[in-house]
């Protein structure tokens, strides 16, 4: 066990380091320099401002000192914010986006389990087509859509929530219902189908011929069974809602990490894009790390490494 | 009765025939056509699959149906509702109305024209509430700008902010995403099979270092590559596709590598092969025909992704520049003015959600019907 995380651990600072390479010279590719007002500069001031961003040193060096600076959790200064860190930036702008990621992940799993659950139960009922209709609109309709009707109707038409900002916890409400659509959608057909499958199971009709009431064979023998499976879904689920809180962010004014990056790609700041990309793929490989990792310990037939 | 007890006389022996032990009992029919069978029974699959037919039909020739062009703006005619003749009851009737409250119903009546640049002649007030119950008197406005401008053709689905026939934008934004996405999904299929393919068929050294690169490239969230690839090309139809498919080839790649791995070790193969088949011929006819029904299921699920990712980028600013609009730029200039002109975000948002909708649906249809436990 120990050897495989470590194994695993390797091959994702392998990945990491490789992106940052990746997105250093891409980045370098790229037009533009902090200095967006370079023609009322003199060319001593020019070369000063250079010198502050570490623009002067050839290519290499630039290269040796980012990837140095990225094992001491150094970004580098946002070229768009006097001389603030993106690390300090992005350590800022994490909670609202946090927030959102957590409180719609974990709504959208308990009502998508919910409705899931309700649907192999009432197994091709009024409450199955219900659900399945759900699930499908929910995963086809991008949540930026949702996003505008939610702002429209509960926002500015009903006056329920507040339409944008981040001043308070009514303010999360909107964009985490827009959030949430899409872990709804998958969760409740993912839950359907393996509660269908452990329902069908040997078990379970022991678990009935032993009369053990309807509520407890689904909720003590089959719930419990069903769920496992459903934290695989979590990992690609909590992918998907970083590039939804992306959206969501601009929609809703949140001031998080994604709104910041938009606003970066519009403004070529470079090292808060380079610095998001970072801290964006170490999420991803770190969640879908977590979730190998929770898998094999919840579900004893799942062993990560023979013998252990 | 009684009981009684048969005779042997009773029992007379089958004549068995040679011709029926040969008869099969129903209508032998392909893999294909059993498929399809199955794919036409599939209610929700075909309701999917018409969606899909009107929304390409109108795409291919919506932006003729009127006068209007795309790019012809005319401020003066901004920001119309939609008005369709005969289509009144379900609110398609080009008027704009705004509710207002205030102390009194003159108060209130003057705010709720003051939203219409106090345009009495085409405005017409009806008191909801006067505010005699104790509450604040409630007055709505309705205008008619189509009367107020003169403008005597209909905009089907009104106008954007520059006085542009929805209409038209919205098919022309409907027939760029397509394109985005159909040449993506087939890139990324014939990327992702080929890779896949020469993974698993070869095998053994050649297999492990592809899966190697694989296995780093899935590390990289596709997101972070596609905004990267979109900020180094110039935003342009050409460069979303390319961003679209670096990463998007992946799945498909992995998915085939996985069926081929299975398939190659299977008898039939095996017996292939013993037969003298060259790996032309086995790949041809043994391995293809069997890998097919997921390809087709893989590309119709990456179609209605890249729809959302084009969406997607233009929603972060990285979209088509200005003259050329998908259904993303739509829904984004849409935006702009939610709060008080919400169907100039309507329309297009509408429209891509029944291209989402109708594409997931077949799709799921498809995987039921290609899938052989489902036979009956």
């Amino acid at each position: 066990m120990v050897r495989y995380i470590l194994e695993r651990l390797v091959y994702m600072l392998i990945t990491l380091l490789l992106i940052a390479t990746l997105t250093f010279f891409l980045m370098k590719l790229l037009p533009g320099t902090p200095l967006s007002a370079a023609d009322k500069l003199s060319e001593e001031q020019q070369a000063i401002v250079l010198e502050k961003y570490g623009l002067n040193d050839p290519l290499p060096v630039q290269y040796f000192n980012y990837i140095t600076g990225l094992f001491q959790g150094d970004l580098g200064l946002s070229f768009q914010f006097d001389n603030r860190e993106v690390t300090t930036i992005l350590l800022e702008r994490m909670g609202p986006s946090m927030t959102l990621g957590a409180q719609s992940l974990i709504l959208g799993t308990i009502i998508g389990v919910l409705l899931g659950l309700l649907a192999a139960i009432y197994h091709n009922g009024v409450v199955d087509y219900g659900s399945t209709f759900i699930a499908v609109i929910g995963k086809s309709i991008p949540s930026f859509v949702f996003a505008g009707i939610l702002q429209f109707y509960l926002g500015v038409r009903w006056g329920l929530f507040p339409v944008a900002l981040w001043e308070g916890w009514e303010y999360t409400i909107l964009p985490t219902l827009a959030l949430a659509i899409f872990p709804i959608a998958i969760a409740a057909r993912y839950m359907r189908t393996e509660m269908l499958e452990v329902l069908g199971s040997d078990f379970i009709t022991t678990a009935r011929a032993k009369g053990v009431n309807k509520f407890g064979v689904v909720f003590k023998h089959g719930l419990r069974n069903a769920l496992i499976p459903i934290i695989t879904i979590m990992g690609p689920l909590a992918v998907s809602l970083m590039t939804g809180t992306l959206v969501i962010e601009n929609i809703f004014s949140v001031p998080g990490i994604g709104e910041q990056f938009v606003k970066s790609i519009n403004t070529n700041d470079y090292p808060i894009i380079m610095g998001t990309t970072l801290f964006f793929s170490f999420l991803f490989i770190l969640i879908i790390l977590i979730i190998d990792l929770l898998y094999g310990l919840i579900d004893p037939r799942i062993r990560l490494t023979e013998g252990d | 009765m009684e009981n009684q007890t048969p005779s042997k006389d009773l029992f007379v022996p089958v004549e068995r025939e040679r011709e029926e032990q040969h008869e099969i009992g129903r209508p032998s029919l392909s893999f294909w056509r059993d498929s399809m069978i199955r794919l036409r029974k599939n209610k929700g699959a075909m309701a999917g699959l018409v969606m899909l037919i009107i929304v390409a039909i109108m795409a291919l020739f919506g932006p003729y149906m009127n006068e209007y062009t795309a790019n012809e703006q005319d401020l003066s005619r901004a920001k119309i509702p939609a008005k369709v003749d005969g289509l009144g009851w379900l609110g398609l009737d080009g008027t704009l109305s705004q509710i207002e409250e205030g102390d009194t119903v003159e108060a209130a009546r003057s705010s709720a024209l003051a939203r219409f640049s106090n345009d009495e002649e085409f405005t017409e007030i009806n008191v909801l509430s006067d505010g005699s119950d104790g509450g604040e008197a409630r007055v709505e406005a309705v205008h008619d700008p189509y009367a107020a401008k003169d403008i005597d053709s209909n905009f089907w689905f009104g106008t954007d902010g520059l006085g542009r026939d929805q209409w038209t934008r919205v098919w022309e934004g409907t027939r760029i995403s397509l394109y985005i996405a159909l040449l993506a999904a087939a890139i990324d299929m014939v990327i992702g099979v080929a890779y896949g393919g020469i993974s698993a068929y070869y095998g053994g050294r050649v297999d492990n270092y592809m899966q190697r690169i694989i296995e780093i490239l899935t590390g990289i969230p596709n997101l972070v590559v596609v905004v990267l690839m979109i900020l180094i090309l110039d935003p342009g139809i050409m460069s979303i596709t390319i961003a679209l498919v670096i990463t998007g080839w992946i799945p498909m790649a992995r998915i085939v590598r996985g069926q081929v791995l299975k398939l190659k070790s299977q008898e039939f193969v095996l017996a292939s092969q013993t037969l003298g088949s060259s790996d032309n011929r086995v790949i041809r006819k043994h391995l293809v025909p069997n890998v097919m029904g997921l390809i087709i299921i893989n590309t119709m699920f990456t179609i209605p992704s890249a729809i959302f990712f084009e969406a997607f980028l233009s929603f972060i600013g990285l979209g088509l520049p200005t003259p050329q609009a998908s259904l993303g730029t739509l829904i984004d200039e849409g935006f702009k003015s939610l709060q008080i002109y919400p169907f100039i975000l309507f329309w297009p948002a509408l429209v891509l959600s029944i291209l989402m909708i109708g594409f997931n649906v077949l799709a799921d249809g498809l995987r039921d019907a290609f899938d052989p436990k489902m036979r009956e």
